[in-house]
């Protein structure tokens, strides 16, 4: 059995009649006709502006947030952003008075108060925590999903699949957060006391519920991008794998997957940073409460949440108003960052590959 | 030809004119903004309001009672609807503008303060109130060591609210809410969070908890060894009027507007028609409180001086 490609038919490779490489050279040099280029010149000019328009308004956000973001700096002590002090009151249950005990250090993000609290570490601990339970979700869901799609479905499956997930990308968060809201936070909250968990699963609406409404958002993300990167391993590898005598299972799990490895990174990075900056599906579902309980079924609030829900009450130039800013602009710089990362992972994934 | 179109088109300019001039006259409008828990209450109001003097149309738009005030400084209503007393930082901003405000009080509000149904708290006092908002007790044992040792699940208003403020002011007499608190942006939301978790407390407008079958009101009493107040009547699906209107009630709001000592004529008659008989049975009808009787003579001396 011959392995040889069979030659192209005809002239096998060679350019075509009459377009040897002298006079194409030659049509070149003389140069299109004048009003072509003109039209090539217009279109590459628009193209430009269209490009430079993007790039500008990058980096005037940029510039903006972190104008208004450092003045919240210089109105408050840089410590003030983590704690701040509050006095102590305690309940006498005996006398049904409240007794003032002195003062202590208090992480309280409670801006409309006098003077305004603005430690942000509730709302990082609220954005974080939502982020890294959302990549965990979503990251397991999705990596199998991704390696479904591109490894074990027939083409059938796949042609109805992926454009399915696609669809549920282009979902309005708004509407995943109402279907929450609506339909799945109460009945966890009563299964969770049914089974006896009331002391563990306290809030009917918390980071767990919030989370795994963002999962709905990134599990197609993850999945469609891992599907990418792992249609991208070249098939020699699957070949010799399974020539080898692996089963399907055995060439994806140890073969493809670790082949696509940094697709699949840079997958769970990007839905990392789009959990951080999602914003609708907490606001409803996370129970709103900028708080640092180390329990994943209490109510928190995060950065993205507290700047939609309070840009409207914080008055103009206030420390509130200043330290919403601070905290997108700190919320712009994490994004941005998450992205280079990503960008750096598949730029040398690119080279490996050789794409 | 050309003379008899150029006449065609005067003539119909012309008749343009008559049919919109008048109708731009008559149509007076009068734009509300403010306070959401009074929203439903001036929506109404605007509704019948509308019915009984065809011409006038107002626009009601929420926000809270912050955002009303402000549009009514910067010029953008005619009235302000709001669930608390204006601030004196806001009358002083409003005269450093060259505006003087009138305070016009339509009804009253008792803010009801409720716990799941299945809970076995019947009654709180202000301080006990005020220990769970300010975070000073995380669990219902540390008010009565007979109450179940769970996590307290507190839920209030969003700082842009009136309701907010005024709970703040008079239930917590200017402490800081605590952490840990949900903040929710309608009052609606805190009546079904409350029904629908055994350890949830919220408060509100009394109007939204009687609806939900769920959350139960509980009586709250000025302080210890005074008694406890229910604000609703028995069974809880109605408000008590009169508890609240003779005070004895101890967390109850006047619900108010605010105009512009130069507010357009159309906008005093409305405000003065809130206070007819036929008003009040709007007040009524979404379960506020009427002004009982005194208040209302009182109005009338104040407005006849």
């Amino acid at each position: 059995m011959s392995l040889r490609i069979p030659p192209a038919a005809g002239n096998g490779g060679a350019p075509p009649p009459g377009l040897n490489a002298t006079r194409l050279r030659e049509r070149l040099r003389r140069g299109v006709s004048p009003f072509r280029r003109f039209r090539e010149k217009t279109v590459e000019g628009m193209l430009l502006v269209c490009g430079v328009i993007s790039t500008v308004a990058i980096v005037l956000i940029f510039f903006f947030l972190f104008k208004e973001g450092i003045k919240a700096a210089s109105m408050v002590e840089l410590d003030e952003f983590l704690y701040s002090t509050v006095s102590v009151l305690e309940y006498d249950i005996e006398l049904d008075e409240m007794v003032n005990k002195g003062e202590k250090t208090d992480i309280v993000w409670q801006p409309a108060s006098d003077p305004p609290r603005v430690s942000i570490v509730p709302l990082l601990w609220g954005s974080f925590g939502i982020a890294f339970l959302t990549a965990i979700i979503s990251t397991l869901a999705g990596v199998a999903a991704g390696t479904y799609l591109s490894e074990m479905a027939t083409k059938r499956t796949r042609d109805i699949v992926k454009p399915m997930l696609e669809l549920l990308v282009g979902i309005p968060t708004v509407v995943i957060g109402f279907f929450m809201l609506a339909v799945i936070a109460l009945p966890l909250y009563r299964f969770a006391v049914s089974i006896g968990l009331e002391k563990i699963y306290i809030d009917t609406y918390n980071m767990f519920v919030g989370s795994v409404g963002v999962s709905i958002v990134i599990i197609p993300v993850i999945a469609s991008l891992v599907d990418d990167a792992l249609r991208s391993v070249p098939d020699d590898l699957r070949a010799a794998s399974l020539s080898l005598g692996a089963t399907r299972w055995q060439t994806s799990w140890r073969v493809v997957l670790p082949a696509g490895i940094s697709g699949v990174f840079a997958a769970i990075i990007l839905g990392f940073g789009r959990a951080i900056g999602e914003t609708m599906i907490v606001l409803m579902c996370a129970g709103n409460a900028p708080q640092l309980v180390a329990n994943p079924f209490a109510a928190v609030r995060t950065m993205t949440a507290s700047i939609a829900a309070e840009m409207g009450t914080a008055g103009q130039g206030t420390i509130w108003y200043q330290s919403l800013f601070f905290v997108g602009a700190l919320l712009v710089t994490l994004t941005f960052v998450l992205n280079l990362i990503v960008e750096l992972i598949v730029n040398r994934y690119r080279k490996k590959i050789r794409l | 030809m050309f003379r008899s179109a150029l006449v065609l088109i005067l003539a119909v300019l012309g008749l343009l004119a008559t049919t919109t001039m008048p109708a731009q006259e008559s149509s007076t409008r009068i734009n509300v903004s403010g306070s959401d828990t009074m929203n439903l209450l001036t929506q109404r109001f605007a509704e019948a309001y509308q019915a009984a003097n065809p011409g006038v149309e107002i626009s009601v738009r929420g926000g809270g009672s912050g955002v009303g005030i402000n549009d009514l400084m910067e010029g953008l209503v005619d009235i302000a609807q709001s669930s608390r007393s204006m601030k004196p930082e806001e009358i002083e901003r409003m005269k450093a503008g060259g505006k003087e405000v009138e305070e016009h009080i339509v009804g009253l509000d008792g803010l009801a303060v409720a716990v799941h149904v299945s809970s076995p708290v019947q009654e709180l006092s202000l301080n006990q109130i005020k220990a769970i908002y300010t975070g000073s007790v995380q669990r219902w044992s540390q008010l009565n060591p007979e109450w179940p040792d769970e996590r307290i699940i507190v839920y209030s208003r969003e700082s842009n609210s009136g309701t907010y403020d005024f709970f703040k002011e008079h239930v917590l007499r200017g402490a800081d809410f605590g952490n840990g608190i949900s903040y929710l942006a309608a009052t609606a939301a805190i009546a079904n969070s409350v029904g629908d978790n055994r350890n949830a407390i919220g408060f509100g407008g009394i109007a939204y908890f009687v609806r939900v079958p769920n959350a139960r009101i509980v009586a709250v009493s000025a302080g210890r060894g005074q008694a406890a107040v229910l604000p609703v009547e028995e069974g809880g699906t109605h408000p008590k009027y009169s508890v609240i209107q003779d005070g004895s009630y101890p967390i109850s709001r006047p619900l108010q507007y605010y105009t512009t000592t130069t507010a357009s004529p159309a906008a005093k008659a409305f405000l003065a028609w809130m206070k007819t008989p036929e008003g009040q049975k709007i007040v009524e009808q979404i379960e506020y409180i009427p002004l009982g009787d005194s208040a209302l003579a009182g109005e009338k001396n104040d407005s006849s001086e």
